[in-house]
């Protein structure tokens, strides 16, 4: 019998269908706490006669999201690369492509769409008990389109979480946040460097026009901040938004890409 | 790790991979197995580069290490969630095995002693059939009756369409079990041959008195123990641990007699 040696789709289902299987038992506890937190945090205010506003709520279950999705790679695939602990993975007759796209549809798709799903589920469970209290449903088109450009940039930075997963061997979501806060820095050092070169004068005077028409755009509209997707709705003024966005898009796939592709040579050529 | 290692295998044997602590045996096991780097031209399994580690190769490889993980889970989910992706597995053969040595399915690994996982391993790597099983130090935390029943199922096992190596410096562990026997050093193979080419070059006997011309000696409650040239043609039992010793110390006796080229 001749074996597809790059991809198989049957091989790809059977190695996806066995981590959903072990992705309870590995990663339930942590999901379950998570919606516990929400849950507590929804129904604590309310005890004491208070209400929670759908700002908050969104921006708590953006938190709890973007915490679930940062530590599953090194929860899931920790041992992946562990010298005795990572044998059984690499020996597993399946092609390096099918273990990393096993490996993006759990931790990316699966992950975020589970822990999503339940705390929308929760909330508006708690909104249909307590309407009053909560002020307004959070499954509305507005919320889910903030909520999912959200989610976008919190795939990004579980990209870089999963190749330091790769990378290191232990303390990994430690050693992935102070990489992570090293290229904050380096990029920062960065644009000091090039405002030097163009001149201060120049980079402030550039701002002040960008911005005046962005106050413009204010006073002229009853604009009500309920988040940070209507903040984006602001940032609309500014003449080089859509250039800015552009760049930002471009750079997140390239960074996300880069870093899927890292960890596909990772698995590829990892000595055990 | 090797100066120089050439090395042909063939199908139907169990080889015996022995040599000092250090040499290498387990970095050649992992070569084999791809779990380290070769060269393309030094290595070649099956017709595949093992590095490379595509799937019709691992579907017809498994390299059992000398402490396997601890995996999470039952003994039976290590079956279902990892055999399952080796053509060759069967489920109620691994049951059985296990059964043979005692594990429950149903036990978690954790819960296990050291020697209880090693034994649900051993039946684990069996009943994947693959055609090629990397054993390393297999019989290593196993008590008495376990080493003779590890021996008697693999003995079971091997057919003429399957390799198994067998690391051990256990050698008394294996005793009847290996054939052919490899022995090696940090520059390379100091001895590739089967019991049989063995038991027709040397002999091993015991006399109360030492003899200058053996090759190795040694003093013992019977006398002494000791591997000669068999230049009468006698039919002695192959003793691993002597012949072991004695390769060490003649190197360029075994090298000569035993023509190590005739296996590459």
């Amino acid at each position: 019998m001749i074996m597809n040696n790059i991809f198989d789709f049957n091989r790809f289902s059977a190695v996806t269908a066995k981590e959903i299987r072990e992705y309870f038992r590995n990663y339930g506890i942590s999901i379950v706490s998570i919606l516990g937190i929400y849950f507590l945090f929804l129904i604590l205010p309310v005890l004491v006669g208070g209400s929670v506003s759908a700002l908050s709520r969104i921006s708590m279950m953006m938190l709890l999201i973007a915490v679930i999705m940062i530590v599953a790679p090194s929860k899931l695939y920790g041992t992946v690369n562990h010298h005795r602990k990572g044998l059984n993975y690499v020996l597993l007759p399946l092609s390096t492509l099918e273990k990393t796209l096993s490996m993006f549809f759990i931790t990316a798709v699966f992950t975020t769409f589970i822990v999503t799903a339940g705390l929308l589920i929760l909330d508006t469970v708690v909104y249909l008990i307590m309407p009053l209290r909560l002020n307004e449903m959070l499954f509305t088109a507005h919320s889910m389109e903030i909520m999912g450009i959200e989610l976008i940039s919190l795939l990004v930075i579980q990209s870089w979480f999963v190749l330091g997963n790769m990378l290191f061997k232990n303390q990994k979501v430690a050693k992935t946040i102070l990489s992570l806060l090293g290229l904050v820095i380096l990029t920062g050092l960065l644009s000091i460097f090039v405002f030097n070169i163009i001149g201060y004068e120049k980079v402030g005077m550039f701002f002040e026009e960008q911005f005046s028409d962005m106050s413009l755009n204010i006073d002229g509209s009853k604009f009500r901040v309920f988040g940070i997707g209507d903040m984006r709705e602001l940032m609309k003024g500014i003449p080089i938004y859509k250039k800015m966005m552009t760049i930002q898009y471009i750079l997140w796939s390239v960074v996300s890409l880069g870093c899927w592709i890292g960890t596909y040579r990772l698995i590829k050529t990892r000595k055990y | 790790m090797f100066d120089s290692l050439t090395l042909a295998l063939e199908k139907g044997n169990v080889y015996g991979l022995l040599g000092q602590n250090g040499v290498g045996k387990t970095t050649l096991l992992k070569i084999m197995a791809g779990l380290l780097k070769s060269d393309q031209a030094a290595c070649n399994v099956n017709g595949f580069h093992p590095y490379k580690r595509q799937p019709a190769f691992l579907a017809d490889i498994y390299y059992l290490p000398e402490e396997p993980a601890c995996p999470p889970g039952t003994v039976g989910e290590l079956g279902k969630n990892y055999g399952t992706f080796y053509p060759g597995f069967k489920m109620e053969q691994f049951y059985s095995l296990l059964d043979r040595f005692e594990v429950k399915p149903g036990q978690k690994f954790k819960d296990l002693s050291a020697g209880q996982q090693k034994k649900a391993y051993i039946s684990y790597a069996l009943s994947l059939n693959t055609g090629i099983l990397l054993l390393d130090e297999p019989s290593n935390g196993l008590d008495i009756p376990s080493k003779a029943l590890f021996r008697s199922i693999v003995a079971g096992h091997i057919n003429e369409n399957r390799i198994m190596v067998v690391s051990t410096h256990q050698v008394r562990d294996l005793e009847h079990l290996i054939d052919p026997v490899i022995i090696l050093d940090n520059k390379g193979v100091l001895l590739h041959a089967t019991i049989q080419e063995i038991a027709e070059r040397i002999c091993f006997i015991t006399n109360s008195d030492s003899d200058p011309d053996a090759l190795y000696s040694e003093e013992t409650p019977m006398g002494y123990a000791m591997v000669k040239a068999n230049t009468m043609g006698l039919d002695t039992k192959v003793n691993l641990e002597a012949l072991f010793n004695a390769v060490l110390k003649q190197k360029e006796w075994f090298n000569e007699h035993f023509k190590v080229n005739d296996h590459e």
